[in-house]
């Protein structure tokens, strides 16, 4: 099996802690200053989340090898898009 | 009359001659194969190469058929690259084959299969070997033409879905000579030297000779080893190459490729808005649970009041305070007379005055009273009490009383 790459850390790991939490705090009975803790948290993530998915848009990057083998990443002219 | 030549030097001279005429040193010929052989021990290949109308004798040498993409057989049409020699010593004339691919549909379609034959035996195909497509990346690497319709589709459906998503093209050309070598590298330099979470690899539609890239193993093998998920875009719906196979997940087309890759920014923002009104309502169905629990136990007295057992003895103990109060009150005010009677009585009761009115006590020599026949045997020694002494006594006989049984 090949190992995959990392993904984006704050969305994806967000999104998993955040379903943790509701997990916890849907089922039974918790101790109420947990259940405020998990609160807490749970709104920080979202809050991140959120912040993370406003991104504004940005330019096409493209990647250039030249012939001696040298990269170049420079973005797209704006025509092209 | 000219010169009379040997036929050494005859076929020297056709030598010369063929060596001199550059075209016949290197040439791309296309023709049919047939009578193929392939030489066992040497491992050179023996065939004849026609058209409709001519043919030629062909051989290939083991160090240049090895690096041959597909096993030719009888029928296909080939495309070679090589030189015409003759062979001095029986003046044979041959095509050296350097180069072969293969010609036309049917010997595509056949290189197709075989190829796809080798790749799914070595188990490129298989799904556990399938890396997941990232849920929510941010950035998607794209290799294709930076000409194609294919990188405007995708930048548009990308765009659509999400506009703040990252797009890094690496640019190869999709068909042609150079196309399988320019693709497999984009693949390789993206994993080398990028951060895109998922590759998109693919072309606008064409002809099986277009797509032909896509369908060679070096393609193959570069997405096999992608670390990098990758998408293969291959073309419209119906075309399947081997790309589609090997790569971790197929898109019918370039654009469908993009959906796959990028999530609907509307759609993460709904995700989150249901976490948050989850997690809300999960609150307050917990402060609910605590809330009613606390308002069972003030209901239930035993234990809001913990203290009233206490309370109800305390009460009880006055009460009855109370009365003996007003009760010793009274009996104190009559005193002469019940005492006189308690004196009385209790003077009846006095152990002296029974010994005194005749009496006596029986004891055994453990000082213990002695209250039945059963507690005294023959010739024992006991004591009896009477009101102004002891007596020492030895038991002569013991008779029992039948109406006391």
């Amino acid at each position: 099996m090949k190992k995959s790459r990392p993904s984006p850390e704050n969305f994806e790991n967000g999104i998993e802690r955040l379903e943790q939490i509701v997990l916890l705090m849907e089922k039974n009975e918790i101790p109420l200053e947990q259940a405020l803790t998990l609160f807490q948290e749970g709104i920080e993530l979202i809050k991140s989340c959120n912040k993370s998915l406003d991104v504004a848009e940005e330019k096409i990057q493209v990647l250039l090898e030249d012939t001696n083998g040298e990269f170049k990443l420079t973005t797209m002219e704006k025509d092209k898009e | 009359m000219s010169e009379i030549l040997s036929i050494s030097e005859l076929n020297n001279v056709i030598f010369s001659t063929l060596k001199k005429e550059k075209l016949l040193q290197n040439c791309w010929v296309t023709g049919e194969i047939s009578n193929f052989k392939h030489h066992v021990p040497s491992g050179h290949w023996y065939f004849t190469l026609k058209d409709s109308k001519a043919q030629i004798k062909g051989v290939m040498f083991k160090g240049q058929n090895a690096k041959v993409q597909f096993s030719p057989e009888n029928g296909i049409k080939v495309m070679v690259r090589g030189s015409v020699r003759i062979y001095e010593k029986d003046g044979a004339m041959q095509f050296y084959v350097e180069e072969m691919y293969p010609s036309g549909l049917g010997a595509l379609y056949l290189a197709f299969e075989q190829l796809k034959k080798k790749l799914m035996d070595e188990g490129l195909f298989l799904d556990d070997r399938k890396k997941p497509v990232p849920r929510f990346p941010k950035k998607i690497g794209i290799v294709t033409s930076s000409t194609g319709a294919a990188l405007r589709d995708i930048i548009n459906v990308a765009r659509r879905r999400n506009p703040g998503i990252g797009l890094l093209l690496i640019p190869a050309a999709v068909q042609g000579q150079s196309a399988p070598a320019e693709i497999a590298h984009a693949i390789n330099i993206a994993n080398c030297m990028t951060t895109v979470d998922v590759l998109i690899v693919g072309r606008g539609g064409g002809s099986l000779e277009e797509l032909w890239a896509f369908n060679t193993e070096i393609v193959a093998r570069a997405i096999a080893v992608s670390e990098i998920p990758v998408i293969s875009a291959v073309g419209h719906e119906v075309d399947y190459t081997i790309a589609d196979f090997v790569a971790d997940l197929r898109a019918p087309t370039p654009s469908a490729a993009a959906e796959l890759a990028v999530p609907l920014l509307s759609d993460l923002q709904d995700g989150l808005q249901k976490y948050r009104e989850k997690i809300l309502l999960a609150l307050k169905n917990q402060i609910e649970r605590k809330r009613f629990r606390l308002l069972e136990l003030e209901r239930n007295d035993a234990i809001s009041k913990p203290l009233w057992r206490v309370e109800q003895k305390r009460r009880d103990l006055e009460k009855l305070t109370k009365q003996l109060l007003t009760g010793m009150t009274g009996f104190v005010s009559d005193r002469s007379g019940i005492l006189k009677l308690v004196s009385s009585k209790l003077d009846l009761l006095s152990p002296l005055a029974i010994l005194g009115r005749g009496y006596s006590l029986a004891y055994d020599s453990h000082e213990r009273v002695i209250r039945s026949i059963k507690e005294v045997e023959k010739n024992s020694e006991i004591n009896l009490k009477v009101y102004d002494g002891k007596l020492k006594c030895r038991v002569a006989d013991i008779f029992a009383d039948i109406s006391n049984e």
